[in-house]
């Protein structure tokens, strides 16, 4: 019975911290580059997840047609992560961060309101595609063909990420950016672009998240701040701005998470946080420092 | 010795007496009559909220139209609770400190108890619309409020009663609650009722599993919904309610328990998982419920065809939320009591409203005098997915008389769930 619950509370987590992951893949990378921790991140993912419900519906026919969905849902919530760059966070850059997080709230406030005059309020939900829509029994675990697509999806997103940062010429740009803005400028690197670059990926991720977690959860203006607290969860552990830091941090709190539920049902929740409070004591510059942390 | 200081005191004394009488007059006598509306408008209660905003305006609106009460016309002053305990606290001392004694509120149980308390400070009459829990006129029970939907124990248990009945074949049920006093209550109620009423029915005492608890806001079942299939369980009941019961049923569809679970019981979410659902909807679940316009006994009642009329006039929508019928309901009930009454002062409105009896859109509706708690019919709407739009119907309406199902009166005192065994 132990192991037959072990074997679930893997997958389980294994597929709640991908879930964490794609939502938290664009908070890290766009903190890792501007160092701005962006409180309207969530807002855009749940724009991204109203988007994508206008283009499929309630039940998409196809992977195709989901996938495409998800994607349009990323290029449009880049195109507005474009525009917020342009008008809101280019002013941030050198500001104290109490105004970033101010103004980025604000912003989240203002995106929910618009979010509620177009969409409503009332709840919507959307279903897997028919490829991933069945069930799975492994031992006496029930798990959903949808659940091992979370997973494939989040290795998929990382891969591409870490390999765009770690082996192509653009990634190793962003990342000097990322040390030292200065340094790079005077090597002919134009700062802005790339600064601009990094927010409209960011965005583009939450948004394209949002497609991707919409079977999961009901659609509501709210749906963007059940992931990101774990999201930010996951950011602090994993080292502010670092990408496989955030990957290793979310496959913990996902797996922490799913154990609570299943060993520890009455102190639900409890688990994460003290995960939380031992990586702050043990390590409180994350899982994978950034450099000149001490 | 009488002083010039002693003169200018008492003329002083005597025009702020004379001036407060006059405040005094103004506000019984003259203009419309001001009633503080609190529910929430935004948030994640926002869709029960403005259900209930919704009936509240329309029974205004319907008072107004035949015209009014007393000679004065009914105005509503609304402010959201954004379904804070804190912030309805708020709102109820800003609506007294306006002169408005006359309040609604709590459509949820976490601002009631927020309000229950304060009513007698304001010296407000205050009328606890949705909330279900039990502290409200029991431990936390005072003259100034009055309960208009039924609580925990009267509702779940009609429940559990309501399904045992019509399902005696499934002889093995279990729970999934939220992690709270309401979850543990209304999953303890509902499993109560189906053992008794199991054996009442002359069929073998029904099987009770452990409930399974979750938290209330999770946005992740997977674990709970794995936990139920493994389980022998044929019913289920779902406390879990809002946005997260829909997660619920996405997550849960997803494995097989539709296929598994033959009958589902929940906890009141009703038409809003029905229309987030439509065709994707468990096969047969039951809600507790208030209103359906299209299914007797509301189809043959005439309140209840003026009430749709007015909810389309008024939104443009034609599926109302049951919900609405429960915001009327409670408007309906305060504006009868200052009819009876005669006045607005608070201590009229709440003498006429405890032995007060009027005909709903529900059916007749009273209040017991020794706790204020509504007294009523409990409704449970049987859902459907359907193959046309919207998707899902709704099939047919139960109902169970609370007189029959009521647990004794103990103003003041906590309810206790084993002297009702």
């Amino acid at each position: 019975m132990i192991v037959s619950k072990s074997i679930f509370v893997l997958i389980n987590g294994l597929a709640s911290g991908m879930a964490f992951f794609l939502v938290a893949a664009g908070l890290t990378w766009v903190f890792g580059i501007l160092k701005i921790l962006n409180m309207a991140h969530g807002a855009f993912f749940m724009i991204g997840a109203y988007l994508a419900f206008s283009i499929v519906g309630s039940n998409p026919e196809s992977m195709w047609s989901f996938l495409g969905a998800g994607l349009v849902a990323g290029l449009v919530v880049g195109v507005l992560g474009y525009l917020t760059d342009k008008i809101v966070l280019t002013r941030l850059r050198t500001v104290d961060y109490h105004y970033v997080l101010i103004a980025t709230f604000g912003l989240m406030l203002f995106c929910e309101g618009v979010a509620k005059w177009i969409w409503g309020i009332d709840y919507f939900s959307v279903m897997p595609p028919p490829q991933v829509d069945q069930a799975l029994k492994i031992g006496s675990s029930y798990v959903s063909g949808y659940t091992l697509f979370v997973i494939a999806a989040g290795l998929v997103v990382f891969a591409v990420i870490d390999t765009i940062m770690h082996r192509l010429w653009v990634g190793k740009i962003m990342r000097a950016v990322a040390n030292d803005p200065w340094m790079a400028g005077t090597l002919g690197v134009n700062v802005p672009a790339i600064l601009t670059i990094s927010v409209i990926a960011s965005f583009a991720l939450a948004g394209f998240a949002g497609g991707l977690l919409l079977p999961n959860q009901t659609l509501s203006i709210n749906v963007g701040s059940s992931f990101l607290l774990y999201s930010f969860l996951a950011v602090v552990i994993g080292g502010l701005g670092n990408i496989r830091g955030t990957f290793v941090a979310c496959i913990i709190l996902g797996v922490v998470e799913s154990a609570n539920a299943t060993f520890m049902a009455n102190f639900g929740g409890i688990a994460v946080y003290i995960v939380l409070a031992v990586f702050l004591v043990w390590k409180p510059n994350g899982l994978f420092p950034a450099q000149g942390s001490t | 010795m009488t002083t010039r200081r002693t003169v200018l005191k008492g003329f002083v004394g005597a025009a702020g007496a004379m001036a407060g009488t006059r405040i005094n007059l103004a506000r019984a006598q003259s203009g419309p009559i001001k009633v503080g509306v609190m529910y929430a408008l935004s948030g994640v209660g926002a869709p029960v909220g403005n259900a209930f905003w919704i009936g509240t305006q329309i029974a205004a609106k319907q008072v107004n139209r035949s015209g009014g009460i007393l000679g004065r016309q009914i105005e509503l002053v609304v402010r959201d609770d954004k379904y804070n305990s804190a912030t309805s606290v708020a709102a109820a001392r800003e609506l007294a400190g306006e002169g408005i004694n006359l309040l609604i509120g709590g459509s949820q149980t976490v601002t009631a108890l927020g309000l229950a308390p304060l009513a007698p400070e304001l010296n407000a009459v205050v009328m606890i619309a949705g909330a279900a829990g039990m502290p409200v006129t029991h431990e936390l029970f005072n003259r100034n409020i009055f309960r208009t939907v039924s609580n925990n124990y009267t509702a779940y248990s009609s429940l559990g009663r309501a399904l045992i009945e019509r399902y005696p074949q499934v002889t093995t049920w279990i729970s999934v609650a939220p992690d709270g006093d309401f979850g543990r209550d209304s999953a303890r109620f509902f499993g109560d009722a189906v053992k008794k009423y199991s054996v009442k029915s002359g069929g073998k005492q029904a099987t009770v599993l452990d409930t399974i608890y979750a938290q209330a806001t999770a946005t992740d079942f997977k674990t709970q919904i794995n936990a139920v299939m493994n389980t022998e369980a044929q019913g289920l009941y779902l406390g879990i309610a809002g946005a997260a019961q829909i997660s619920f049923f996405q997550q849960a569809r997803s494995v097989g328990l539709y296929d598994k679970i033959k009958v589902i019981g929940e906890v009141g979410n009703e038409i809003v998982t029905a229309k987030a659902l439509g065709k994707n909807l468990p096969k047969d679940i039951w809600s507790v419920s208030y209103w359906n316009r299209g299914l007797e006994p509301f189809k043959s009642n005439p309140l209840s065809q003026q009430l749709y009329d007015d909810y389309v006039e008024l939104t443009g929508d034609k599926s109302p939320p049951a919900l609405v019928m429960a915001g009327h309901r409670t408007g309906m009930a305060l504006f009868e009591g200052i009819r009876k009454a005669k006045s607005t002062e608070t201590q009229a409105v709440i003498d006429a409203m405890e032995d007060m009896k009027i005909d709903t859109v529900g059916g007749p509706f009273t209040f017991r005098k020794a706790d204020h708690q509504a007294i009523c019919y409990n409704y449970f709407a049987q859902m459907q997915p359907d193959d046309v739009d919207p998707f899902y119907k709704v099939s047919q309406m139960a109902r169970v008389d609370s007189a029959e199902m009521i647990e004794p009166a103990t103003p003041g005192k906590a309810f206790d769930p084993n002297a009702v065994q």
